[in-house]
């Protein structure tokens, strides 16, 4: 089962009254044993998704079997009933119905798309698949080879295997440190009463909230109705998860080596603050002054890529979550040009938050923030993947309906202070991927203290 | 990608199980305006008033392919001095321009065709037109924007193809499936001439490729038509024509022999890929072959994920697809073997695979779950704006007219079960078969010594 994109599927929007942009009509109820639906109804195309976030992630994993909430989404559809996993396929497959899930750090996120026509199948399919599986033990063991051997190559493309490792350096042994993925002595660990009684606790529908997006009648939210509330509610509460560790100031390099490698892969950065911060969309603001998305006219990308020619692609960002979140820049240079890359972005990102930026910078910021907003809400699925993440990180659906009003009242002032409070170069960790034997990477410490390490002593 | 390897969308009713209770066609058709300017620009408008937005695709018939020899890569090097400006809008402006309204921008080169794109609120058409009509004839080219860009194009170069192992792969396995077309050579070019590549490269395949007659301008989304050809009719309707010289090129001759090339990589666990040649976009073949890939690797059920990623778990992943160019196409595999696989164990179930499809009719089921799930793809390619325009550039580019994004689909409806066989036979025979595998280094040489150099290629 791949992760699939529950997003997009259609054609259109509602009329606009004029150029203003004015958010599409959802509507959005609790049922009795507390789950939360939300309904986007929307003609222009015969298809329909469900799509549900639970908010169980893989910040409850136990210490020890990181990848359990992942291991029980891969395996909802691997056995059902009498069915087995390639008759489930079979069966969806036969009518193009996409069945797929995923997991972040908080949640876990389970859909399915397909032609409305059908849609009652697809409803009843969807329920089964999520509330009765069978998880046999033989597609444990299956899905357990499969992880420890993607695990074993992620280091084969490397900015995937950057990432991993740069979330390790910042979190620590924080649980948010997988983002959700499986660790080799995690999946090891984790045996099927594990996986049952994750989901027993867990596929509750007091801990989600369901999506029903597209082409569907009254009929149909009827028997979404009664179908879901027929889902049992479990026992006890979802288990408290800590605040991770700012860790000592100061700036770190992790140096990992591996032969061979062509080009460098670089992060910096270090903890950022949680989605639900009144100054989110200053900070917003203030990112994309720096470096979001990896365009023109950010500053990053022009320093680094169109002046100095250092790299294809330099972006920075800030990945917000119920916790602390990461604030991270990414990019990649030529073996040789290394410590002139770190020296560059740390300029940049250090003149950006002694210096602050100015009022036209803000301007055009926050200009481009609004005209980038269409296209976020661009498809009814767009608006719903929107919504359920709000609904996740606990911020009030007003967030999209007052997001331009909100950027105007955006002033230079509020952007520089965002900045000093959420920007902290004297904190940076930077991970290189380099080569060995290479002159930049044996200098690293000249830069700041380094830990060197063979990449097969970092391996997930 | 996987729209751009041939274009099909609901049109007409469907056959099967659909039909009979859902008129799709209906459902997703869109009526679309194309007329062309006297020097030779052709332009394509759909309006969409639901969408408060616009997407602008300019679109070049050049690639690759058209690069002289020794002149690797310049197509796509080319491509991004796009950016570099005009005297109207110089570099700063034209970014900060398009950045400030919220415009997504960017460009893509492939070997047949060249393509710039701009998504913005629709508030703002003027100002893209007025960008897109200035640079397709006013480009400046300095010096210094050269030198720096060239170390971006090879920054790309390196993380597409030089650090991930399947840049060399794909590299390596068109020039074994190639001999004659210019796909034998990669899009992003070879270090070597990239180094070479010199202002006067840069400015003569400017001047030859990029002028009104060569380029197709599709608008998508929230505008007035009559409006829109003023507008156009203003900006572009005195930029002179070009004559084109295209450069001529043997066919490919009929393979005889299979290859294989063996690689060795620092990498953790083997990854094979086979491929084979075919035919040129406009064939009819190629419905029956976007039909059999789908059998072959769409979804956990299709033949070969079923066997080598389910059953056998000797994979962690298999992909394949067609990828259909003007003058010449070719059919890829792709396998992620788990550690400890040998290649040959894998080679030998591929080829199983394909001869019991060369010798066995598929069910009238299998048949129409492939056509059911490449429909749903192609609905879900045409769900925004710049999704649709991409569609119809790329239909109007590659296949001359845009029409064939709708008519195709009848002829996917009309696959049989009798030519998913025929092309199975005609294709993927043994002797037409190119192979490269990669190995990790430190895998014993027991593979290696026999399967080096047993086509005699590399």
């Amino acid at each position: 089962m791949k992760i699939i994109s529950l997003l997009a599927l259609t054609l259109s929007f509602p009329a606009f009254a004029s150029s203003t942009f004015k958010l599409r009509d959802y509507e959005v109820q609790k049922l009795d044993n507390g789950l939360k639906i939300i309904w986007i109804k929307d003609d222009k195309l015969p298809v329909l998704s469900l799509a549900m976030s639970i908010h169980a992630g893989g910040s409850i994993d136990p210490k020890g079997k990181e990848g359990l909430a992942d291991a029980t989404v891969q395996l909802l559809d691997k056995g059902v009933g009498k069915l087995n996993a390639i008759e489930i396929a079979e069966r969806l497959e036969q009518r193009a119905d996409t069945f797929g899930g995923g997991v972040d750090a908080d949640a876990t996120h389970v859909g399915i798309r397909g032609l409305s026509f059908h849609r009652q199948e697809s409803l009843d399919d969807y329920f089964r698949l999520i509330t009765e599986p069978t998880f046999p033990e033989a597609e444990l063991e299956r899905h357990r080879k499969r992880v420890k051997s993607r695990l074993s190559r992620l280091v084969d493309q490397p900015s995937a295997f950057t990432d991993v490792v740069f979330a390790h350096s910042v979190y620590g042994e924080h649980p948010y440190f997988h983002d959700g993925h499986a660790t080799s002595a995690g999946i090891a660990a984790i045996k099927r009463e594990d996986i049952v009684a994750f989901h027993k606790k867990y596929y509750a529908p007091k801990y989600a909230t369901l999506a029903v997006v597209g082409q569907f009648d009254d009929e149909f939210k009827k028997e979404v109705i009664k179908k879901m509330s027929s889902w049992k509610n479990s026992e006890g509460d979802l288990p408290s998860v800590g605040k991770p560790d700012v860790g000592p100031s100061g700036i770190k390099i992790l140096a990992v080596e591996k032969s061979g490698v062509q080009q460098a892969e670089i992060r910096f950065g270090h903890l950022g603050p949680k989605r639900d911060i009144p100054d989110h969309v200053a900070l917003k603001v203030a990112n994309s002054i720096l470096g979001e998305p990896a365009s023109f006219s950010a500053r990053l990308f022009n320093e680094i890529r169109i002046k100095r020619g250092l790299t294809y692609s330099v972006r920075s960002m800030f990945d917000q979550r119920l916790l602390d979140g990461v604030f991270q820049i990414s990019t990649f240079t030529r073996t040789d040009k290394i410590l002139e890359m770190i020296k560059e972005v740390s300029t940049v990102l250090k003149t950006f938050v002694d210096k602050g930026v100015t009022k036209e910078e803000v301007e055009t910021a926050k200009s481009a923030l609004k005209g980038r907003f269409p296209r976020l809400v661009e498809t009814s699925d767009d608006l719903a993947a929107q919504l359920l993440l709000l609904d996740l990180y606990g911020v009030s659906f007003d967030y999209l309906k007052n997001f331009t009003r909100e950027v105007d009242k955006i002033k230079a002032s509020d952007v520089n202070s965002v900045i000093k409070k959420y920007y902290h170069p004297d904190r940076l960790r930077i991970v290189v991927f380099g080569p060995v034997l290479n002159h930049d990477m044996a200098a690293l410490p000249e830069i700041a203290p380094t830990e060197t390490k063979n990449f097969k002593d970092v391996q997930p | 990608m996987r729209f751009i390897l041939s274009g099909i969308i609901f049109v007409f009713a469907l056959e099967g199980a659909w039909a009979a209770e859902v008129d799709l066609s209906k459902a997703i058709q869109f009526e679309v305006e194309k007329y062309q300017l006297k020097n030779g620009l052709t332009v394509l408008l759909q309006e969409d008033h639901s969408v408060p937005l616009v997407s602008v695709h300019q679109w070049f018939r050049v690639g690759s392919k058209d690069e002289l020899p020794k002149k690797t890569g310049l197509a796509h090097f080319f491509e991004h001095m796009m950016f570099k400006g005009t005297k109207k809008f110089p570099k700063e402006v034209f970014a900060q321009s398009l950045t400030e309204k919220g415009g997504e921008f960017n460009a893509f080169t492939t070997s047949d065709y060249t393509g710039y794109y701009i998504t913005l609120p629709k508030d703002h058409l003027n100002l893209v037109l007025e960008i897109e009509s200035d640079r397709m004839r006013n480009l400046l080219l300095a010096e210094n924007d050269v030198v720096s860009e060239r170390e971006v194009v090879k920054e790309e170069r390196r993380m597409r193809y030089d650090n991930v192992p399947e840049g060399v792969m794909r590299e390596t396995l068109s020039s074994m499936i190639y001999t004659t077309l210019p796909y034998r050579f990669s899009v992003i070019g070879s270090m070597e001439d990239l180094n070479q590549a010199s202002m006067e490269d840069l400015r003569a395949f400017y001047k030859r490729y990029y002028s009104p007659n060569n380029a197709v301008l599709v608008i998508v989304g929230d505008f007035s038509s009559a409006e829109v050809k003023k507008m156009i009719e203003k900006l572009y309707g005195s930029l002179p024509s070009e004559e084109i010289e295209r450069l001529k090129f043997k066919p490919e001759v009929e393979p005889t022999k299979p290859k294989k090339t063996v690689i060795k990589k620092n990498i953790q666990a083997p990854i094979i890929s086979s491929g084979y040649l075919t035919q040129p976009i406009d064939h009819r073949d190629q419905y029956a072959l976007e039909i059999l890939m789908a059998i072959l690797t769409r979804g956990d059920s299709s033949r070969l994920q079923k066997k080598l990623v389910y059953e056998d778990q000797l994979v962690d992943n298999a992909a394949a697809g067609c990828q259909a160019e003007v003058l010449g196409g070719s059919c890829l595999f792709f396998a992620y073997l788990k550690p400890t696989v040998k290649p040959e164990t894998v080679l030998r179930i591929l080829d199983q695979q394909l001869q019991s499809l060369a010798t066995k009719k598929i069910s009238d089921k299998e048949l129409e779950k492939a056509k059911n799930n490449y429909m749903m793809d192609y609905v879900n390619s045409l769900k925004k704006v710049n999704g649709r325009a991409q569609s119809l550039a790329f239909n109007e580019i590659q296949l001359g007219d845009y029409k064939k994004l709708f008519t195709d689909l009848a002829e996917i409806q009309a696959v049989t079960s009798d030519q998913v066989m025929a092309v199975t036979k005609k294709y993927f025979k043994k002797n037409r078969e190119n192979v490269v595998i990669l190995l990790p280094e430190s895998a014993d040489g027991k593979d290696t010594p026999k399967a080096k150099n047993k086509g005699g290629v590399k």
